[in-house]
């Protein structure tokens, strides 16, 4: 007679697999998990109050920290959110660099996660090659910005200059080789079967669920919603884009790399079509030294490589600092649905549901 | 009174106020401000400081409030005016007429007309040069303080600041006293100069110098003072201190206080369905006329034999191309709002359109019930809480705090900003029953805010640890921390720091070597 007893261990906050310093509270009966409680909180920096204590042009720069593989979304963000708040009208070409950039930089968050998530269920050599692309892009920023990772790309009413000599050149030359590498990482994945058998069928989400916990990005693209915020409230210059939104109905592990390798290929798209039509003209709008608000509250959402990013101000009369400034962070909200994912499911699964998700823990805490 | 010119000195920062407060004469450019060709007799478009060229007389009065405002509200103090004393001996208006009867007689070869039809500006009065800043010397004989300065030693902590704001500027590196208050307008510690404070600020301010000299840490802060100190007060710090580490008398230093995020009256939904009934009458009605004009001039052309005309066309009427040049709140007359308001009633107390999007402010009571409408609503049909989120009010009268929920209704791809304000311990029904994704939402409100929500599943502080003290996203929480400071461990005479060191050193592990003095 065997007695069985249920387990309690901690996976991370010290973990390769949970990039970062996640700790993920698991009550296991023998390998199948009974209860998963997210512990988060171990990179928590104030940045919401911080900001109150920054001007608009400062607080940009702690938005570089938060999602930091995808910054140029972040500095996006924020610019948009408080250009919506004083009502800044940004040059075309602005919106256009500002679109090109925001997608290289989607394309290099996916290559990341694309990297990573290969590696903690096993797949050496995508990592490899995909970091080798993700050089090419941190090259254009490095090129556009002077920074690869902490870029603070964009300026308040526009960009602080126009491209560099060369820089669209360094795009294209980019451009023409990335398809062929994505299709590169496709021999290697899609129709492997050992990725498929630790992927197809794991950490499965249906759309009701998703929308009930306030999942989005691919996670519920894949799950079927075609919600994607670039398509239903446009912003930058992606009303004028031609793009589809990938999606799949399976839910689960495999349809999310699915999803994201389409995505990478409707990024490739904008990228063709912003470097061929970037219009001429300033890059920058006429706007005061000093920027003063009056009361006002504003949320401006974008669509961030991990879902909806959403920036939340409150201005302040006569002050040159947010009253309050809130970040609705991607990871923050999808992380909520790793119970949900995970309960009966096996332990060696949970590490694929956190690397599926897409996460950052420096966006998740803050 | 009038103004008969008014140019810019140097130093301008480019900020806007002017020109929100005057456009008329005010011009604001990237890089600098200008006075406004149109509104300046030689037409030229720069800051008038050389020329002083004078403003059109027809502005002289009726733009005078708005000069005055613009002056004064300047946060530099560089734009400067030339104010008439005398209203009735003011050059008349400019007699536009006469002088282009002038010219014409001038180029017909006319005498000029007598001067007195058209007093030239010379004739009037010398103005008196009235400098913004500059009031009339206050009674001498009040207690007030004449002089402040700071001597050596200076810790820059930032107290004298937070005491009296008016009168002390903290820099990286040191403490100033202010231009606004000096005689001589300089920025300075005022150590060696000592020169003396405006008489009025002297009077008014006396108090927070006072207060800020009390505060000092090192006691640098120096003052002379005429006339009877008034018996010092307790200083209300005090009680503050008692209260733990983490809190600072939010109503004594007032700087940053907002009262209420902007809002709107309410719209009257009937007002806005009679207007709205009248615009789609008239509308017909302008087509029924388009077309009949139409038939009758079918008929007429048919009758003449000519070419039938084109057959009109009705207009659609435009679509709002999403401006966002105006986030001025408007009244109410999206159709979500308005049935919140059919479905609410009186428990909505607000709801306008700001920047492109929707607020509805419910009561708090209320907030479930409204959550369950916007869920399960056939029209309003909103499937996701995007964000949930709240914001501390301390100076607000009636409530402490607003908590926004930010709805995203994806199949009908729009947004939607509920609203609640609550009293500090007021506990709030929690939305995770409707909205499952409010979970964390609301446990980060608790940890930042200290907000409580009922039947939330899991209340627990998320981000901060457990038994972590306050609640760091309440405006009574410092925005700063303590910074690093560089101990330097020459000026620690009494080697209490020293010592103290050392032994967090030692119990560390470290082996601290002690700096030998000079």
């Amino acid at each position: 007679m065997f007695k069985t007893e249920e387990m309690e261990i901690n996976l991370g906050p010290q973990h390769p697999s949970t990039h970062g310093v996640l700790r993920v509270k698991l009550r296991l009966d023998g390998e199948t998990v009974v209860k998963c409680t997210p512990i988060i909180g171990y990179l928590h920096r104030g940045v919401e109050k911080i900001c109150e204590d920054k001007t608009y042009f400062q607080g940009q720069v702690w938005t570089d920290r938060m999602d930091y593989v995808a910054s140029v979304s972040n500095n996006l963000g924020w610019a948009e959110g408080v250009e919506k708040l004083f009502g800044i009208t940004v040059p075309r070409r602005a919106h256009y660099i500002r679109t090109m950039l925001t997608e290289l930089n989607r394309l290099s968050s996916h290559l990341l996660w694309l990297g990573t998530h290969a590696l903690d269920i096993g797949a050496m050599t995508v990592f490899l090659y995909a970091f080798r692309e993700r050089e090419q892009i941190l090259d254009c920023f490095e090129a556009f910005c002077g920074a690869r990772l902490t870029t603070t790309a964009f300026r308040i009413g526009g960009l602080r200059e126009d491209l560099p000599p060369g820089f669209i050149k360094q795009v294209q030359a980019f451009q023409d080789r990335f398809l062929d590498c994505l299709d590169e990482y496709e021999t290697l994945l899609t129709e492997n079967r050992i990725w498929k058998k630790r992927t197809v069928g794991v950490a499965l989400l249906n759309a009701d669920d998703a929308i009930a916990l306030g999942v989005t990005g691919p996670v519920l693209r894949a799950a079927g919603n075609p919600y994607d915020i670039r398509k239903a409230f446009p912003y930058a210059a992606y009303a004028e884009m031609q793009f589809d939104v990938p999606t799949r109905t399976a839910g689960d592990t495999y349809a999310r790399y699915q999803v994201r390798l389409e995505e990478m290929r409707q990024s490739h798209r904008i990228i063709q079509q912003c470097v061929d039509g970037l219009p001429e003209g300033p890059v920058m709008a006429k706007l005061p030294k000093v920027l003063k608000s009056e009361v006002n509250e504003v949320y401006h959402a974008i669509e961030a490589p991990k879902g909806e990013l959403g920036y939340y101000f409150v201005g302040e009369k006569g002050s040159q600092n947010p009253y309050r400034m809130h970040v609705r962070a991607p990871s923050f909200v999808n992380l909520q649905a790793l119970p949900k994912m995970t309960e009966g499911k096996l332990l060696a699964d949970v590490i694929a549901a956190i690397g599926t998700l897409d996460v950052v823990l420096g966006e998740v805490d803050r | 009174m009038a103004i008969t010119k008014v140019w810019i000195e140097e130093g301008c920062i480019v900020c806007n106020a002017c020109e929100a407060e005057c456009p008329d004469v005010f011009l604001v450019t990237a890089d600098s401000c200008h006075i406004k060709a149109d509104s300046r007799v030689d037409g030229k478009q720069d800051e008038n400081l050389v020329a002083k060229s004078e403003l059109k007389a027809d502005l002289h009065r009726s733009l005078e409030d708005a000069i005055v405002a613009a002056a004064a509200g300047c946060p530099v103090n560089v734009i400067k005016y030339e104010q008439v004393a005398n209203a009735a001996e003011a050059p008349a208006a400019p007699p536009v007429d006469a002088e282009i009867d002038a010219a014409l007689g001038k180029a017909l070869g006319a005498p000029e007309p007598a001067p007195s039809a058209a007093p030239a500006p010379a004739a009037a009065p010398a103005p008196a040069v009235v400098a913004a800043a500059q009031a009339p010397e206050a009674a001498t004989d009040k207690p007030r303080i004449t002089k402040v300065w700071i001597e050596e030693g200076c810790i820059v902590c930032n107290a004298c600041e937070a005491d009296s704001p008016e009168v002390f500027r903290v820099t990286e590196t040191t403490c100033m006293i202010k231009p606004g208050v000096r005689l001589d307008g300089k920025e300075t510690e005022n150590r060696q100069e000592k020169n003396g404070l405006k008489p009025e600020d002297g009077e008014r301010l006396m108090d927070s110098i006072i207060a800020a000299a009390k505060g000092c840490p090192v006691n640098v802060i120096k003052y002379d003072v005429f006339g009877n100190v008034p018996a010092a007060e307790e200083a209300p710090a005090a009680a503050a201190a008692d209260s733990g580490p983490y809190v600072y008398d939010y109503k004594a230093a007032p700087n940053r206080q907002v009262a209420m995020p902007k809002t709107a009256p309410l719209a009257s939904f009937h007002a806005y369905e009679a207007e709205q009934k009248a615009l789609a009458e008239a509308d017909e009605a302008k087509w029924q006329k388009q077309l009949a004009d139409f038939e009758t001039a079918k008929a007429k052309a048919a009758a003449e034999g000519k070419d039938a005309p084109k057959p009109p066309v009705r207009a659609v009427p435009r679509k709002d191309d999403n401006d966002l040049k105006f986030p001025a709140p408007t009244d109410a007359k999206d159709p979500d709002l308005l049935r919140l308001h059919a479905l609410l009633g009186d428990k909505v107390s607000q709801s306008f359109e700001q920047a492109g999007e929707l607020t509805c402010q419910v009561h708090p009571d209320c907030i479930l019930e409204t959550l369950m409408l916007c869920r399960g609503d056939h029209e309003l049909n909103y499937e996701m809480l995007a964000d949930q989120t709240a914001t501390h009010y301390p100076a607000a009268e009636g409530f402490d705090f607003s908590i926004v929920y930010h709805l995203t209704s994806i199949a009908r791809r729009k947004r939607l900003r509920l609203r609640v304000l609550v009293k500090e311990g007021q506990v709030v029904d929690s939305a995770t029953q409707v909205y499952p994704s409010a979970n964390w939402m609301e446990r980060e409100i608790w940890d930042m805010l200290g907000i409580r929500f009922e039947n939330h599943p899991d209340l627990t502080r998320i981000l901060c640890p457990e038994g972590w003290e306050g609640f760091p996203l309440r405006k009574e929480y410092p925005t700063l921390g303590w910074g690093q400071r560089d101990i330097d461990f020459r000026e620690d005479r009494a080697g209490v720091v020293m010592r103290m060191a050392m032994e967090k050193a030692g119990q560390m592990g470290i082996n601290l070597v002690v700096p030998k003095a000079d």
